[in-house]
């Protein structure tokens, strides 16, 4: 007589982890998103938070078989945005695969979502998404926490954190019946948000901080001795919401891992040099055509591309320990235990890939008109240049006009 | 920590996986004694991956312990008293073939380690469902009843209770000997108390658990 699954069962049966196509956080993540498992994924506005998405469900159908008839389905839940189908269309040119596969939902309410999981762990045996990405989970939480908080006319603020934390483990228990029944994996995209809030001292919330008057809900310091310790950080809207407190660990339990996406301010890339020119009338052009003006920038850094991916460490587990097998001293400091990933993130294809190596990409930038080889090539730069506004990315750095020998 | 180490309920604050997968290892590798580890978890908590590591499964004599690591997924205190009632079944069966069986009586009983992470959302999520009173109800009779089996010797059985570090904080420092911050971290759990009530670990730890790790 026994009962529980054998630990040997449960490996045979797991599907593999479905890798995100960035090296380094596979790593972290033990090759990829692991089956039975929620990730939270946040991040701020137009770092890719749903391109991210779109590349876990392309990925995933790669997996799959044309021809098969997949009893495991993907399932995106839109809150307040559209799913980008588009995307998916140009990636997968015989779309029958995208629209057999990938079932659309859209929830707007945090109840509405609580129902939906509830019937759909009653629907379990016959239908079972393997994936299910909700894009916007953090919006349907704090609309739900100020419908809350607008209702009882401010009575509960004081309790609207247990309020928060209650609602969250109802809601993640249901999500995670549902996960362990068919195997599935959940990945939430939210958003972030600003908050001076850091401490995990209990009860000092109201003692050390202040509400903002300016009803954007920030906690700050309220002792202006203490003023250079009020940094403000980006933390999960789940997090830095309305309904702040000490007691998020008791529905962080049933995340995963967390991951922050956030832009690489720190890298420095190779020099790239970028040409732009346009034609100009002064009064020394001697034809109707005028003179040919060159930009030359050369660009240190390419903002609009390089991506960190910051993997928290919720469960406070030491992941070098544990890789060194206990030997290595266990750090202390939160910070040195999260793992930070960098990547790249092609905004023409809109997907995130490996940085590739500098010196490869020399040869790229040798097939850019450098200032020499431009003065006899003016059609060629005119063909280039709305492409190179395009993609003219943040420009820090030297720039010159130089007027060619035409003018 | 050896399962004879191990006291009736034990209380583990925050482990590492590599501390968690070195217990379950050296607990279930003797070859003489059948140990079987119930891995009870509110969360997807096993660490699947690092225990492959340090234990991997394709050798043989590993299977035995991959046979005995049972899985189970309890998310509110109903789940977790029918779970317990059955481990205590499996135990109460034990003991009657070892009577019967004077041979298998001579030979060490099945040894049972009960691990159960996440007792704090089962709580809740019982407080959900039926109420407060309800779910502390079941939490005693389900720490009375391991209490209870643990006590006898033909029916072994030894629980570990994980918990957040934090619920923990001013045994865990006591634990650790360090004085200036226990005063501090004092400060912040007698106001905590006085707002909030004991943590359900603290609870457990005063009232049920013989040691914590």
């Amino acid at each position: 007589m026994s009962f529980g699954i054998p630990l040997s069962q449960l490996i045979v049966e797991s599907p593999k982890p479905l890798s995100s196509g960035i090296t380094g956080l596979d790593e972290i993540l033990s090759l990829g998103f692991q089956a039975r498992s929620i990730y939270e994924i946040f991040g701020p506005p137009g770092i890719g938070k749903t391109n991210f998405g779109v590349q876990l469900v392309s990925r995933s159908l790669e997996k799959m078989k044309p021809l098969e008839t997949n009893e495991d389905k993907i399932l995106w839940i839109e809150a307040f945005q559209d799913m980008p189908i588009n995307i998916l269309r140009e990636r997968f040119p015989k779309f029958d695969i995208v629209e057999d596969n990938v079932k659309r939902v859209r929830i707007m309410r945090f109840g509405q979502l609580l129902y939906f999981f509830q019937n759909l762990f009653k629907l379990s045996q016959s239908t079972k998404y393997k994936l299910i990405i909700i894009d916007g989970f953090s919006q349907l939480v704090c609309d739900h926490l100020c419908t809350l908080s607008k209702r009882s006319g401010g009575m509960i603020d004081k309790i609207l954190h247990d309020l928060k934390c209650r609602h969250l483990i109802l809601i993640f228990t249901a999500m995670t019946k549902y996960t362990h029944s068919t195997g599935s994996t959940i990945i939430l995209l939210n958003d972030c948000m600003n908050t001076a809030f850091q401490s995990n001292e209990f009860g000092s919330l109201e003692e050390d901080y202040e509400v903002l008057e300016d009803g954007s809900n920030f906690y700050v310091n309220s002792n202006s001795e203490r003023r250079k310790s009020n940094v403000h950080i980006l933390k999960s809207a789940l997090v830095a919401n309305i309904a702040m407190g000490g007691k998020d660990s008791t529905w962080e339990v049933f995340l995963r891992d967390r991951i922050g996406l956030f832009r690489d301010w720190n890298e420095q890339a190779d020099e790239t040099i970028f040409v732009k020119s346009k034609r100009v009338k002064t009064p020394s052009s001697q034809d109707d055509e005028g003179c040919t003006i060159k930009e030359v920038r050369i660009n240190k850094r390419n903002f609009e591309n390089f991506r960190i991916a910051i993997v928290f460490n919720l469960h406070g587990d030491d992941r070098d320990k544990d890789r060194d097998g206990g030997r290595s001293k266990r750090t202390r400091n939160s910070e040195d235990r999260n793992r930070i990933v960098k990547f790249d993130f092609d905004r023409a294809t809109g997907q995130f890939r490996d940085i590739i190596d500098q010196k490869a990409n020399a040869a790229n930038i040798g097939s850019i008109p450098t200032l020499s080889a431009s003065s006899s090539s003016c059609s060629q730069l005119f063909v280039n240049m709305e492409s190179d506004d395009n993609q003219m990315p943040y420009v820090e750095g030297k720039e010159e006009v130089i007027y060619d020998s035409e003018g | 920590m050896k399962y004879e180490d191990l006291e009736l309920i034990t209380l583990w604050p925050s482990p590492t996986r590599a501390d968690l997968c070195q217990f379950i290892k050296e607990n279930l590798l003797n070859k003489h004694v059948t140990t079987q580890l119930f891995f009870i978890d509110a969360t997807n908590s096993f660490p699947l991956s690092h225990f492959q590591q340090l234990v991997p499964p394709d050798l043989l004599e590993n299977v035995k312990i991959y046979e005995n690591i049972r899985i189970n997924t309890c998310l509110d205190l109903e789940e977790l008293s029918a779970i317990t009632v059955k481990i205590l079944q499996i135990l109460s069966m034990n003991k009657i073939n070892a009577q019967k069986d004077t041979e298998d009586a001579a030979a060490d009983p099945l040894k049972i380690i009960l691990y159960i992470n996440g007792l704090e959302v089962m709580c809740r999520n019982s407080q959900f469902k039926s109420s407060p009173q309800r779910s502390h109800e079941l939490i005693r009779d389900i720490l009375l009843k391991l209490r209870v089996m643990a006590n006898n010797a033909r029916a072994p059985i030894r629980t570990v209770l994980e918990f957040p570090k934090e619920q923990l904080l001013d045994y865990y420092f006591m634990k650790k000997n360090k004085t200036s911050a226990l005063s501090s971290a004092s400060m912040h759990n007698k106001r905590r108390r006085m707002k909030n009530g004991d943590s359900l670990a603290e609870y457990i730890w005063r009232y049920y658990a013989d040691s914590i790790i």
